[in-house]
């Protein structure tokens, strides 16, 4: 799978964020009512891969999200639980999953597939699969593919909040990067061995926010020529962390062209992901 | 085309029960299970109809949830009489629309009650569902968690036979699961969506949604079931009509150009369906895009047509695997169910529905299903 733009929003949960909505507000013909913060982060991070590039009709939107809504979904509770009202139709309806990926579709004219998944630390892991999926089956042509979190602690200091986006197709040409190879195991040496020869020649192992510190010395020696990131360190507590690491790199922001993205979940299942800027 | 995918087993709980052969003869008899269901709130009282399971006033924690989830998919994985290393290796997709909200709201409301200040435990993890099931099920294939409203476990069955066709897994359980939540059945109630009285669509008399709590699996492989009818999935469409964020374009193009889609990807003409069960909330809104829809690619020549939401509820993001469940195992008992409480035509539609039981002897199903968030998604079946 070929990555041909790429946006990284990455801001702490205290940001106003009414300056990027107005810019938003700017370049689109109508913007849906009360949009949440949420929504938002979604449309800014969309809006900057997409730029004033056109895309297929067809092509689908792949919104991976660990906690989904989170704010408007704690607003339909306090109405619906502590005041033992009625929610707010507008609360209610973004608390609705996939509102979000619906509003890119509708800002960009996509009519293709729409999806909005999660799969808990391997969220992003699994709509690449699922994008990758869709584009082999002529599902789609072109895949805009995101990960949106809010922060999950707005009282953490390295809490941040994420909105980063790949827009992604079969065709080579043109490309910045490309997802090589991707591999799946219940340890890390099980999901190394899957993976081409090429990936141990990677010039750079990030670790994602689950996989535990002591793998280091592991990762070190299978790898012992490339440098060692930490998601947490260079992306903060974020759960869009991964979406981070391969945004950065395909921007060049990393200073390195080979990324194997080592992301373990709560169960000790681990997925491996080779990527590589062109 | 892609080959096909077969259903190799199949269960679901609802408000008609579990048994399969049960809830087959309560279809045929065009059974409305519907519960009174009441909310004393602030501001008032709401009573609406309701298709509870157990056919009681809805009630559900973590651990009940999950016994629910777990139950029905030990029901499909016995059904489709997967081994344990077969069943081990499979994945797992989850469609569901409410999440795991019954369970916050559960905690929420406890803590309420002892006077404890409420935080919502964020994050509350939309994937949680799946992981614990994979977890309760020693599965340790790719899990995931399918969250597009109306459509999730439509979806999420697509995407499965997808993942068969191209040889990316070799069983696939698909699970579709909403409990009944009072942000959602609160929710319907401000968008003034739900019914007083019963589920009627394409019925000049209908007034709304009644809603509805489910839990359905299919187990889906590449291998032909043992059972004497083997239902194939022939084709998956997927789409988005950008119209509006709750309701499909009333001139129902997207829903017809999703139908042409998966015709044409099961290289099949319009004349090789033998009936169609339609989304058919009982809104006016779907009544009218669909209808629209279905009117453009099938013209004059309309197959028998019937809904199943009067019988399950609107049951959001299980009603995929649900009335998938409930319209092949119709079918195997020899007939297609009518549309339930039908009373009257709607002249604005032009479309006459099922009011007694077809007689099935094999053929090709459409089965659609459209949502909030533009989803659009239609499924072709056989059992042929």
């Amino acid at each position: 799978m070929y990555i041909h733009r790429v946006a990284v929003l990455c801001v702490p949960p205290s940001e106003d964020l009414a300056a990027r909505r107005a810019g938003l507000a700017r370049g689109a013909e109508s913007m849906p009512r009360r949009l949440g913060r949420f929504g938002l982060l979604t449309l800014l991070g969309a809006d900057a891969c997409v730029g004033s590039d056109p895309l297929s009709p067809r092509c689908g939107v792949y919104l991976a999200t660990e906690s989904g809504n989170a704010s408007d979904t704690e607003a339909v509770l306090g109405q619906v639980v502590a005041e033992n009202s009625l929610p707010k139709p507008v609360n209610f309806i973004h608390t609705l999953s996939n509102t979000a990926a619906f509003y890119v579709a509708q800002r960009f004219g996509l009519q293709g597939p729409n999806h909005t998944v999660s799969s808990r630390a391997l969220s992003f892991e699994r709509v690449l699969a699922l994008a990758a999926s869709d584009l082999a089956t002529r599902r789609a042509p072109q895949a805009l593919i995101g990960a949106v979190d809010e922060a999950s602690r707005t009282d953490n200091p390295l809490a941040r909040e994420a909105s980063c986006w790949l827009l992604a197709s079969e065709r080579p040409d043109g490309a910045l990067g490309r997802i090589e190879a991707r591999s799946e195991g219940w340890s890390a040496a099980q999901a190394l061995e899957q993976l081409p020869a090429s990936a141990t020649k990677a010039s750079m192992v990030a670790l994602g926010p689950l996989v535990a510190q002591d793998e280091t010395h592991w990762w070190r020696e299978r790898l012992p020529g490339a440098c060692l990131s930490s998601d947490l360190t260079a992306a903060g507590v974020c759960d869009a962390s991964v979406a981070i690491a391969i945004g950065r790199l395909l921007l060049g922001a990393l200073g390195v062209v080979c990324m194997l993205h080592v992301s373990r979940d709560t169960l000790g299942r681990y997925v491996l992901l080779l990527v590589r800027r062109l | 085309m892609a080959p096909a995918i077969h259903i190799l087993g199949r269960a679901i709980t609802c408000a008609l029960g579990d048994d399969l052969h049960q809830i087959g003869v309560k279809a045929r008899n065009g059974c409305m299970p519907l519960l009174p269901l009441t909310l004393e709130l602030t501001c008032g009282r709401v009573r609406r109809p309701f298709c509870a399971i157990g056919q009681r006033q809805p009630q559900w924690d973590a651990p009940s949830l999950m016994q629910l989830i777990l139950s029905t998919a030990q029901r499909a994985l016995a059904d489709a009489a997967l081994d344990r290393a077969q069943a081990a290796h499979m994945t797992l997709l989850l469609g569901t629309g409410s999440l795991t909200i019954p369970e916050i709201e559960s905690e929420a409301h406890r803590a309420q009650l002892t006077g404890e200040r409420y935080c919502m435990r964020r994050p509350y993890a939309c994937g949680l569902l799946a992981e614990r099931l994979a977890l309760d099920l020693n599965s340790r294939g790719p899990a995931m968690t399918f969250t597009t409203a109306c459509t999730a476990s439509a979806t999420a069955l697509i995407h499965g036979a997808d993942l068969i066709a191209s040889g990316q897994a070799e069983h696939v359980l698909v699970v579709g699961v909403e409990p009944f939540s009072r942000s959602v059945f609160l929710g319907f109630e401000s968008l003034g969506l739900l019914s007083a009285t019963a589920c009627r669509p394409l019925d000049a008399q209908r007034d709304g949604i009644v809603l509805g709590e489910a839990c359905s699996a299919l187990v889906i492989g590449a291998r032909p079931a043992t059972r004497k009818n083997d239902w194939r999935i022939l084709a998956g469409a997927l789409g988005c009509d950008t119209t509006s964020v709750t309701s499909n374009g009333a001139d129902g193009s997207r829903i017809a150009s999703t139908i042409q889609e998966v015709l044409q990807r099961a290289e099949l003409p319009a004349s090789a369906i033998s009936a169609i069960k339609i989304h058919g909330t009982g809104s006016g809104p779907n009544d009218e895009s669909e209808a629209a829809g279905l009117r453009q690619v099938f013209g004059a020549r309309m197959p028998a047509v019937t809904g199943l939401k009067p019988l399950l509820g609107h049951t959001l993001g299980a009603c995929g695997t649900s009335e998938v469940t409930l319209l092949t195992a119709a079918a195997d008992a020899g007939f297609i169910p009518p549309l339930a409480g039908f009373r009257q035509p709607d002249p604005q539609l032009g479309i006459a529905p099922l009011t007694q039981p077809l007689p099935w002897s094999g053929g090709v199903l459409l089965a659609s299903f459209f949502g909030f968030g533009g989803s659009c998604t239609a499924l072709l079946l056989s059992d042929r």
